[in-house]
């Protein structure tokens, strides 16, 4: 069993729920060029009803893709990035939501996906700043660096409040590997190639 | 472990906000979050005693066979293993936990008291055997 999760109670049941919080978990990836960021919202099942009437503004029972977006758009309206203290626009590139028997259960998750276009930025230090401006009683935080996948970032630290409501991440943008060939040194050989290859095939006989 | 720990090793260990839950939790296979907390390689050799003893009560869930091996490979990673603590440091009490390593997540979260913990085991490059389903 290589991946285990587990929520051991007392009781005699085993579940992975919440129970009287909301987690509110932010996971930042920076990219030379881009940054994704990505944003879990689980209620716990103590508050569930008041998240389920905060996005079912109509009360029928359902989340609808208007209602899902305009809770979206009121989400991103509290959070807040920055790049060496400029803001960036995020947009929404994805996002799910469970039903609301999900969030009943505590076990319900709004998944919410952007992907940020970078600024040009010059080889060398930057700071990424996060904050979610939400302070509504019963919500924890989380927020965290993911492992940048290209080896020119290199973070260096990163700094939270008590609360994990803000995050700063200082960063390293290393120069670009010179290990790429000139265009015209690859045409060129490209071209030798094909003609070599047309020279050496065997001609056909009648 | 925190507690066998000195001052100058809690002031790496010991992270300066609360951490509620896991932050690795279901959904989230194959992703690996920026490592924090002290290198496993500062500390001392009954220190890593202990650390590994932590890591095998979710290690030695699989038999000895698989177990085994598995915490030798945990153990050669040693100079790329990160203990992390957050919460109150006495005995008993809801505290948050982390080793992580190149192959390994473990984390231990008290929902606000001990009588309510989540906690995952991870390998994030092989989540659910995704290595084994790829070959």
């Amino acid at each position: 069993m290589l991946a285990l999760a587990a929520a051991a109670t007392l009781c005699t049941t085993a579940s992975a729920h919440r129970r009287d919080e909301c987690l509110q978990a932010a996971r930042l990836g920076v990219e030379p060029g881009r940054l994704e960021l990505e944003l879990d919202l689980t209620p716990g099942i103590a508050v569930a009803d008041a998240a389920i009437a905060d996005i079912d503004r109509d009360r029928d029972g359902v989340l609808s893709a208007v209602e899902q977006r305009a809770y979206l758009e009121r989400v991103l309206g509290r959070v807040a990035l920055e790049l060496d203290g400029r803001p960036l626009k995020m947009e929404a590139l994805s996002s799910t939501f469970p039903g609301v028997d999900a969030f009943r259960h505590g076990e319900g998750t709004i998944r919410f996906q952007s992907v940020v276009v970078l600024p040009h930025q010059a080889d060398g230090d930057h700071q990424l700043s996060f904050r979610n401006m939400d302070q509504r009683d019963g919500t924890v935080y989380l927020a965290n660096a993911l492992i940048p996948k290209s080896d020119r970032i290199v973070i260096a630290t990163q700094r939270r409040d008590p609360a994990q409501r803000n995050l700063t991440i200082d960063y390293v943008l290393r120069p670009e590997a010179a290990t790429s060939v000139p265009t015209w040194l690859l045409a060129g050989l490209t071209g030798a190639a094909v003609l070599a290859a047309l020279l050496m095939r065997p001609s056909k006989i009648a | 472990l925190i507690n066998a720990l000195d001052g100058n090793q809690r002031g790496k260990a010991i992270l300066t906000y609360r951490v509620s839950d896991l932050v690795l939790a279901p959904g989230q296979d194959g992703r690996t979050i920026q490592p924090e907390g002290i290198h496993a390689s500062a500390l001392s050799a009954s220190q890593q005693t202990m650390l590994w003893d932590i890591v095998k009560e979710w290690v030695g869930i699989m038999n000895d066979a698989f177990a085994e091996p598995r915490m030798a490979e945990l153990r050669g990673n040693l100079n790329d293993t990160y203990f992390a603590w957050s919460g109150p440091t006495t005995n008993g009490s809801a505290a948050y936990f982390r080793v992580q390593g190149p192959t390994l997540v473990i984390e231990y979260a008290p929902q606000n008291s001990v009588d309510h913990i989540h906690t995952i085991y991870r390998d994030p490059t092989n989540d659910y055997g995704a290595k084994f389903a790829r070959r």
